[in-house]
């Protein structure tokens, strides 16, 4: 499977064929993404999952190598479902510059998940963060700028101190390979390993947007089009989130324990995560702009999901994947029809949308599902992972205790704005005469109706999540061992 | 017995489709509740049925499986609000012809959660039928509408404020007890109080929250007033009578029997201090909803808080923790549910033909709505619990059951409520069907056949549970007794009760209170005849109330009708607000609010947010 490199080096070379060929950028992209997407899909279907690929013949601990594992070809898919389903809401003509952002950002999220060496894993968030910035400021306005300049500045101050962490991981184990570092992780003192852990936490708290570093966020999603949204969203956050589970639970962790609840690490995380909820909630409260609303809930899903997986609790992180995976569908349908709604109503305050939901009754109600499965309520995706959480919660020690009740009081105000907007879509208004081709609406009650199977029939996904936890569980005997095979 | 669930929610998807065809959508809605009622009379004494689905969902190391089970006591809940529920829709179809949205989708949705509550048969699947009636009926009542959206989102945020407390006490529940079936975790719940007393305690307050939040007791009576004055008045009618029932049902099943059996020290060897909790906040919303209801003006407001007051008289017959206190709860519950039921399709006549609720604008149209005049004087004498109709026995039950646990400072409340009742219940009579009918209505007519019918078979509900209250008390005593508990199974037209020669036969009373109609009758005919004089003849002095820069209504009679009495209570009322402080609770949030959204639109502190957050880690890992 040495072919696996093609999903990053084909994004790549599509990347430069780009500045050259303008019209066909759109169908290039297509074809690039739909390929990217068909070959994870055989990854997954060929049954050799989990495998190794040495880059360049350099064996596992000397050279970069990739690494396509359970958890691996999930996020995989994640990311290049996310591409295709962001790439089919682009209807315009987009410049070169556009696409040849795209191209890399598909590249480096692509690479951030099959990367198995922590300095090639900083490569790739750098150029996701390049590629971001870039299409941020695509807009070309005082705001896009704005908004591309603050994300690049905080992007850059935590790729300093992630650099830092691993020079300082080269310096104590002599190594940068994930497998490598997590099998010698047990040597290093406490306060070595509690240093790198601060400095590369902080700078990976910005991808996932956590509190104090997601400063960025709000703007950047307001001021980016629909579809860099959707990058945002789909490709960016779910790597992100790769990069936690892998890195925070499966390399930088002791004897194959998760983060464990003694160390203050978690407590500070579990704190992190609880004040990013409650912030983002209550921010997103009397917000009229509905991609703002979008982007302070992301943040807050996000919040509970860090919060599920510094728990320490296999089922807790169970919770947490069922967290994401809702997040991942429902936020692109939000997104979706967040988009479609305010091309017809011209504005994106969500007030100038009264009506719309009784015209296009289908965005209205799969924008309600979604909703109602971020808020955690039974029926939908979301309600599994919140149970899980919740229930696992309660039974740790008194910070965890007092995140569950902040984290359900900001799911009461989660409720109340979401709901306000659904209400507010299926009220009266006049409605101007415009035409939204019915084809928009499939895409997001396609995903709504996802959520809702998750909602009702568990089992449909249950059993995955359970093979990445193993993943994670036996992290000595599924990963290390699969790039080590020698020890 | 699946099937019992599958129907309502395929008709809510079919009605979903067919949205725009209403006469279609009202017809399936009314065929649903048929069918759902005469599956569960058919379901009546068949309490070993369940179904359990298996899920390969693992929480605290288990598999978890949801399982729905007929349940005498659900069985009882169900069927009587599936009566009242098929009432309702008939008076639906002619309700809504001229209605602007349509509720009927959503309402099956919540018919489909109201079964799902009463049949659950763990927790998880009761939790998830709670939430989906929480939201759903959020929607239900907004219905579109822009100005109910204010009351409606009240109502949501204490629903989901109340779903999460119940969250966490059943997680808490599950995790101790090792289970999540209903009857199972309170028989270990009893057992295994001593073990960890503070855990348990705390998971029956944060479940008597959630439960007393949905049924409107004291600290959280304000939700009523502010969504049965905006909704759709047919599913006002339902959520008044049925839905306030949800929080009842669930106390029955689990918190009475659960404290009746625990092991605490007892307070003036009457009743535990769990017992005296639920009491006295039973007593404070009794009294609270009758002094607010007699301050309102608005009649839909007005009886949301006499149902505030009716929950607040069954919370004090579970306080007695006995017997007939219980049965008179329950039997309670029923009344309530049909003489609310009731009231509300009348005052919902009353708006389809005015368009007005304020009733200081109303007046005289009893010569006008006959049927509806006398729907509503059927309700009323109910509410306030005359005899010939229902609502007495039940009062009766609970005030003896108090009586002889000699809780007698509840036993006062519950007097003082109930002749409260009779204020405010003349009062709204009087305001909307007696007077004089103002102009405006002068071309009123009685309301079409589909909506008159209906009320007519409440009136023979009211009329045939109050002279034979065997027909409720008869399946309830059934129940109970397939729950183990020791009754004596209720003969047709005899109420017992706990004290020596208390037990009256309601038929005796029927004939006496018959003779005195005959006798009033007999009174009108031969005596004085009346006269008739305009509006405001007689206390405007022959001011006109124009020139004064108000307005004439404001000089009603039935305007600020207890004004004196309100001044009297208005101190407590100013100082004391629930209300205020709950609203206020919101308001706060909306306040930080913008300043949080500015921390993301400025961008200056990004940089040392993120500073303040590294050094917060070297804090954390270093030196705590």
């Amino acid at each position: 499977m040495n072919s696996i490199v093609f999903l990053v080096v084909i994004p790549i070379i599509a990347a430069f064929l780009s500045l050259f060929l303008g019209k066909v950028n759109k169908l290039i992209a297509y074809i690039v993404t739909i390929f990217n997407l068909s070959f994870s899909i055989v990854v997954l279907v060929s049954g050799k999952i989990p495998f190794n690929v040495a880059i360049g013949g350099w064996r596992a601990p000397y050279g970069i190598n990739f690494v396509v594992s359970d958890i691996t070809i999930f996020f995989l898919l994640l990311i290049n479902v996310a591409a295709v389903l962001s790439l089919t809401t682009i209807k315009e003509h987009m410049e070169y510059q556009f696409y040849a952002f795209y191209f890399i950002l598909l590249a480096a999220t692509n690479g951030m998940v099959l990367t198995g060496d922590i300095f090639n894993f900083y490569l790739f968030t750098e150029l996701t963060t390049f590629a971001i910035g870039g299409l941020v400021a695509y807009k070309r306005d005082r705001l896009a700028t704005g908004a591309s300049l603050k994300y690049l500045i905080l992007s850059s101050t935590a790729s300093t101190f992630s650099l830092a962490a691993i020079g300082l991981i080269y310096k104590t184990l002599g190594t940068l390979n994930f497998a490598d570092i997590a099998s010698k992780i047990s040597n290093l003192n406490k306060a070595s390993l509690s240093l790198i852990l601060i400095l590369f936490i902080s700078s990976m708290l910005v991808e996932l947007k956590i509190f104090p570093f997601n400063i960025w966020v709000v703007k950047a999603y307001d001021a980016s089009i629909p579809a860099v949204n959707l990058f945002l969203h789909g490709m960016v956050s779910t790597a992100g989130v790769y990069g936690a589970i892998r890195i925070l639970l499966m390399v930088f962790s002791k004897n194959s324990i998760m983060l464990s609840q003694s160390s203050n690490i978690a407590n500070i995380l579990i704190l992190l995560a609880f004040i990013t909820v409650i912030i983002s909630e209550i921010g997103a409260l009397t917000e009229k702009n509905l991609i703002k609303v979008l982007a302070f809930s992301s943040m807050a899903q996000l919040g509970i999901f860090l919060f599920g997986i510094s728990l320490g609790n296999y089922e807790a992180l169970k919770g947490a994947f069922y967290i994401v995976i809702s997040n991942y569908f429902a936020k692109f349908v939000m997104f979706i029809v967040a988009k479609n709604y305010s091309v017809i109503a011209g504005s994106r305050n969500y007030e100038d949308m009264k009506g719309l939901g009784r015209k296009y009754p289908g965005l209205a109600i799969a924008f309600t599902i979604s909703a109602l499965s971020l808020m955690g309520m039974p029926f939908f995706a979301g309600f599994w992972g919140k149970l899980s959480i919740v229930g696992n919660a309660l039974l740790m020690d008194k910070i965890a205790i007092i995140g569950v009740i902040i984290i359900l009081i900001s799911s009461v105000i989660e409720g109340v704005y979401y709901l306000r907007i659904s209400h507010t879509f299926f009220s009266d208004g006049n409605i101007q005469d415009t035409k939204l081709s019915r084809i928009n609406c499939v895409l997001p009650i396609i995903l709504a109706a996802v959520i809702l199977i998750i909602g009702i029939y568990p089992n449909s996904i249950e059993n995955i999540i359970w093979t990445m936890i193993n993943e994670i569980q036996n992290t000595p005997e599924k990963y290390i061992q699969v790039i080590l095979p020698l020890k | 017995m699946v099937e019992i669930l599958l129907v309502p929610l395929i008709t809510a998807f079919i009605s979903d489709i067919f949205i725009k065809n209403k006469r279609l959508v009202w017809f399936l809605f009314l065929i649903s509740n048929g069918y759902i009622l005469y599956k569960l009379y058919s379901l009546y004494g068949k309490w070993d049925l369940t179904y359990i689905l298996n899920t390969d969902y693992q929480i605290f190391g288990a598999k978890l499986s949801l399982g729905l089970s007929n349940n005498p006591l659900g069985w009882y809940f169900a069927f009587f609000s599936a009566v009242v529920t098929l009432v309702i829709a008939i008076f639906s179809i002619g309700f809504n012809t001229n209605s602007k949205g349509n509720v009927a989708p959503i309402w099956m949705l919540i018919i489909f959660a109201n079964l799902g509550i009463f049949y659950a048969a763990d927790w998880i699947t009761f939790f998830m039928m709670w939430e989906l009636m929480g939201w759903t009926s959020f929607f239900a009542i907004t219905n579109g509408n822009t100005k109910a959206l204010d009351g409606a989102k009240y109502y949501l945020a204490l629903s989901l404020l109340g779903g999460s407390s119940m969250l966490i006490a059943i997680l808490l529940l599950g995790a101790y007890t090792k289970t999540f079936i209903i009857i199972t975790s309170a028989y270990r719940l009893i057992q295994l109080f001593n073990l960890a007393e503070g855990v348990f305690t705390t998971i029956l307050l944060l479940f008597i929250m959630a439960f007393f939040i949905k049924s409107a007791i004291f600290p959280f009576y304000m939700w009523p007033s502010k969504v049965y004055a905006v909704g759709p008045e047919d599913y006002i009618a339902f959520m008044s009578s049925v839905m306030i029932k949800y929080g009842i049902y669930p106390m029955a099943i689990f918190i009475v029997p659960v404290i009746g059996n625990l092991q605490l020290p007892k307070i003036f060897n009457a009743g535990n201090w769990m017992q005296y909790f639920i009491g006295y906040l039973g007593a404070l919303s009794a009294v609270v909803g009758t002094l607010l209801a007699m301050f309102q003006t608005d009649m839909k407001k007005l009886f949301a808080y006499s149902s505030v007051a009716n929950m607040g008289y069954i919370l004090l017959g579970f306080a007695s923790m006995s017997i007939v206190g219980f049965e008179g709860s329950l039997f309670h519950v029923v009344n309530h549910i049909v003489l609310k039921a009731a009231i509300f399709l009348s005052l919902a006549a009353v708006v389809y033909r005015t368009g007005e609720s304020e009733m200081h604008k109303l007046g005289g149209l009893v010569y006008k709505m006959p049927i509806t005049f006398l729907t509503f004087l059927f309700g009323i004498i109910a509410a306030a619990g005359i005899p010939p109709l229902n609502g007495f026995g039940s009062k009766w039950m609970i005030i003896q059951a108090l009586m002889e646990k000699k809780m007698v400072v509840l036993v006062i409340s519950m007097v003082f409520a109930s002749t409260g009742a009779f204020m405010y219940l003349f009062r709204a009579l009087v305001s909307i069907f007696l007077g004089q009918l103002p102009e405006r209505y002068k071309d009123v007519k009685e309301v079409p056949y589909t909506m008159s019918i209906p009320m007519i078979i409440m009136m023979g509900l009211m009329l045939l549970i109050g002279v034979v209250p065997g027909v409720v008390m008869k399946p309830l005593t059934i129940a109970l007794d397939a729950l183990g508990y020791k009754v004596d199974i209720a003969t047709w037209t005899t109420l017992s009760s706990s004290f020596k020669n208390a037990t009256i036969d309601l038929k005796i009373v029927f004939y006496m209170f018959a003779m005195g109609i005959v006798v009033a009758a007999l009174m009108y005919l031969f005596g004085n005849k009346s006269e008739t004089i305009p509006q405001h003849d007689n206390y405007t002095a022959g001011e006109n109330p124009i020139e004064w820069g108000v307005d004439a209504d404001k000089f009603n009679y039935s305007y600020s009708f207890y004004q004196p009495f309100k001044e009297m209570f208005d101190p407590l009322f100013e100082r004391i607000s629930i209300d205020r402080f709950f609203s206020s609770i919101g308001k706060n949030f909306e306040y930080i609010s913008p300043t949080i959204q500015g921390l993301y639109k400025r961008g200056e502190g990004a940089v040392l947010l993120f500073s303040i957050g590294v050094l917060l880690f070297i804090l954390g890992g270093w030196i705590l």
